[in-house]
């Protein structure tokens, strides 16, 4: 965090040579879906959806939304999930999960989705050789609300996250419910206690509702190398979720609805997890789909920020978003080993850790693809910033979002996807123009004095040589190495 | 012919039956199943096949009069009213603990509403809490039985869609009589409507069940007669030995036809009951 006042927008690297070239779809806030190519030209842009994720599909497909329920009645409630063509005409459509007659609106089937969506045919919504999701048949799986009563978490009523999965007529034939699943979440006492006085409230009508787990992502494992070993827990036909309320991913049994695989909500409790650390408010965990590289590893957008249940402390007086942290990981983990394969943290940004590590930090939303070159685009959701790295670290894209809200004032935007171009036909290939980062040393808006247009300078006698130092305000972590 | 009755220490529904007994004047031999447990033994032995169990033991008191053997208290009493005259009305209760169920109010013969009626007053004086269950026939009945305050709750099963009410139900069913029904049982302050997938036995004499369509064409017929959309119904399977037991996610595609004509359709969950 921490900008500057003035910053450009729109696409300020790019490296065609060490990209995966395609297309780009992300959520303009409060415009809607906007498809673009590698420069930044918008190819198309679905006006007025609200995506969260907007997805393309073959044939030049959105997979959105078409708006939100009133935030007065419920958080987050999507009124529908569609399929719309290029020209925007709608050709699939769910909304049949509740029936709902909120004060002042007539009464109304309303999908209640956020989040997420799969449709069948892929097991994450993006592109993985041989895996096409189905544009005119197949099931999807839609990540909604559903209220519920569990004294076994609190008194209070939950905003509890269910899992549907819908048949092409919008059909509902099977369902999951996050709240039946409580103990198997393995949730500590002080967590618990905190969960029972205050699961996360808010303050909804008519009866405010405990949006206890949150979770913020659903996708399904699809065939992998565990699975073909003979792990049962990562049948091709089980759900990855994560709730980030409860720092919690989990793998769903897709026959039984059990939990057989997780990670959180606590990394204290053997060395693997100490390891990776405290997973905090993360978003959009998945397995990479078989065929790309990394293929069956666990990729976590581990924001930081606030998340989780503990018992109160001085950074969460009620216990509620008790873990806290002022940046965000990438995180890619072996499910097995339990262990970071690669990662993109700020030390690989190249900020020095940890008094500049907030500079790559998304609090909320956001998210990661793996591309089939080896590379990761990464949403860093809150500022807009969506960035394409090589396996070594290196930008080769970058794109900040230059849509602010006027209801939200931000340039967020949810998860954006890259898309290959033969999945858009309608799209002649673009012309790819390279772009070099700019110089900011050099690098002056009108007016500006130039670098190193100096009047004058003087040297001081007695000065010591510059040199690291530590003698910063907070530890680095060249003061954890000279232990 | 004698009557023999087979109880349990401090039963309820053993007493209701002797009490009864007693004021029709009827003479009986009362044997307890501990205080006589040879007798009692012998007993079973004997007639091991013709006694069921509930899921807490052998069902007291059992009833036996040379020609047949009666257990549970409400096809005991239905069996002293009127013989086996009501057997297409009084089933086995699936409720325990002070409730009785395996009350059709709407499969009570022509002219046996009095013996019904007194049925449902003796157990509920007796002190019994009592289901009725309706399918949507006899609302004259029900009304009659409802106005009297003996029923604690009542549950509407619609139970197939209209023309295959005589195969499942046993009768037609009239959407006057069936909007009666409902608006009786709404005005119950217990009570709950049920869209059910009924097992019946088809063509050929097999067991089937209802279709997710036809379950949807059974809540269009209730949509027909009530005019309420917003009507709350539950989904649940009436389950067969003869069939695969039908629960959870298999309902789903039920509620999903069922959702598009009473769109508050929900599945019943064993922690509603």
């Amino acid at each position: 965090m921490g900008h500057p006042t003035i910053y450009p927008t729109g696409v300020t690297v790019y490296d065609p040579e060490k990209c995966w070239n395609g297309l780009t779809i992300f959520q303009a806030q409060e415009v809607g879906a906007v498809l673009m190519d590698m420069n930044g030209r918008e190819v198309n842009v679905w006006k007025g959806v609200l995506g969260m994720p907007n997805k393309i599909f073959p044939g030049g497909y959105l997979m959105t939304s078409r708006g939100r329920r009133d935030g007065k009645f419920s958080v987050q409630d999507g009124i529908d999930v569609v399929q719309v063509d290029w020209e925007g005409k709608v050709v699939w459509k769910f909304d049949q999960n509740e029936f709902i007659e909120d004060p002042g609106y007539e009464g109304r089937w309303i999908a209640r989705y956020h989040h997420d969506f799969q449709r069948e045919g892929n097991p994450v919504g993006y592109y993985a050789p041989g895996m096409e999701p189905k544009t005119d048949s197949g099931n999807t799986l839609v990540l909604a609300h559903r209220n519920a009563r569990n004294s076994a978490i609190s008194d209070k009523q939950l905003l509890d996250d269910l899992i549907l999965e819908v048949n092409w007529e919008g059909e509902i034939v099977w369902e999951w419910n996050c709240h039946e699943h409580f103990e198997e979440f393995g949730f500590r006492e002080g967590p618990k206690n905190t969960l029972a006085r205050n699961p996360n409230y808010r303050p909804t009508k008519p009866e405010g509702m405990g949006d206890w787990m949150h979770i913020n992502s659903m996708s399904v494992l699809g065939p992998n190398k565990w699975y073909d070993a003979g792990d049962q827990r990562f049948h091709p036909d089980n759900i990855i979720v994560d709730g980030r309320e409860a720092n919690i991913t989990f793998i769903i049994d897709k026959k039984s609805g059990k939990v057989v695989w997780k990670l959180g909500p606590d990394y204290d409790s053997t060395p693997e997890l100490k390891a990776i650390g405290w997973i905090i408010g993360q978003h959009h965990c998945h397995m990479i789909p078989a065929g790309l590289p990394g293929a069956g590893n666990i990729l976590i957008f581990d924001n930081g920020g606030w998340g989780g249940y503990d018992v109160p402390n001085p950074g969460s007086p009620t216990g509620v978003k008790a873990a806290l942290r002022d940046y965000s990981r990438v995180l890619e983990i072996d499910p097995v080993a339990m262990k970071i394969v690669w990662q993109y943290t700020p030390s690989e940004a190249g900020f020095l850790f940890p008094m500049d590590s907030n500079r790559f930090y998304s609090p909320f939303i956001s998210g990661m693809q793996r591309l089939p070159n080896g590379n990761t685009l990464i949403t860093e959701g809150s500022d807009g910033r969506v960035f394409e790295v090589t396996p070594d670290h290196k930008i080769v894209w970058e794109f900040i979002s230059p849509y602010w809200g006027k209801h939200v004032p931000m340039n967020m935007t949810y998860r954006a996807y890259r898309v290959p171009y033969e999945w858009v036909p309608q799209v002649k290939k673009p012309a790819e123009t390279p772009i070099k980062p700019l110089d900011v040393f050099s690098f002056r808006v009108p007016g500006a004095a130039a670098l190193g247009d100096r009047a004058k300078e003087v040297t001081v006698d007695g000065c010591v040589p510059y040199g690291g130092s530590n003698a910063l305000c907070v530890a680095s972590v060249d003061d954890d190495d000279k232990k | 012919m004698s009557i023999t009755l087979y109880t349990a220490p401090n039963c309820l529904r053993c007493k209701i039956v002797k009490e009864f007994l007693a004021k029709r004047g009827q003479g009986y031999t009362a044997y307890d199943f501990k205080e006589d447990k040879d007798i009692f033994n012998n007993y079973y032995r004997a007639n091991r096949s013709s006694i069921y169990r509930n899921p807490e033991g052998v069902e007291f008191p059992i009833f036996d009069d040379g020609n047949v053997i009666k257990q549970g208290t409400g096809e005991i009493l239905a069996y002293l009213l009127s013989g086996r005259v009501l057997e297409s009305c009084v089933t086995r209760s699936e409720l325990l603990h002070g409730w009785i169920s395996g009350l059709n109010v709407s499969a009570c013969p022509a002219g046996q509403e009095e013996n019904f009626s007194t049925l449902i007053r003796v157990l509920a004086k007796g002190g019994l809490t009592v289901q009725l269950r309706s399918d949507g026939r006899r609302s004259d009945l029900l009304k009659t039985i409802l106005d009297e305050g003996t029923v604690s709750r009542m549950v509407l099963d619609i139970v197939a869609p209209s023309r295959l009410y005589p195969t499942v139900a046993g009768g037609p069913i009239d959407l006057e009589d069936l909007n009666r029904s409902i608006s009786l049982t709404r005005s119950h302050a217990d009570h709950l409507i049920r869209i059910v997938v009924s097992a019946y036995a088809g063509e050929g004499g097999a067991m089937t069940r209802i279709t997710p369509a036809e379950a949807g064409e059974a809540a269009q017929m209730v949509l027909d007669a009530c005019g309420n959309r917003m009507l709350p119904v539950f989904v649940e399977a009436a389950q067969n030995a003869g069939l695969e037991p039908l629960e959870g996610q298999a309902l789903l595609p039920y509620r999903s036809k069922v959702r598009n004509v009473l769109v508050k359709a929900e599945i019943r969950k064993p922690e509603a009951h």
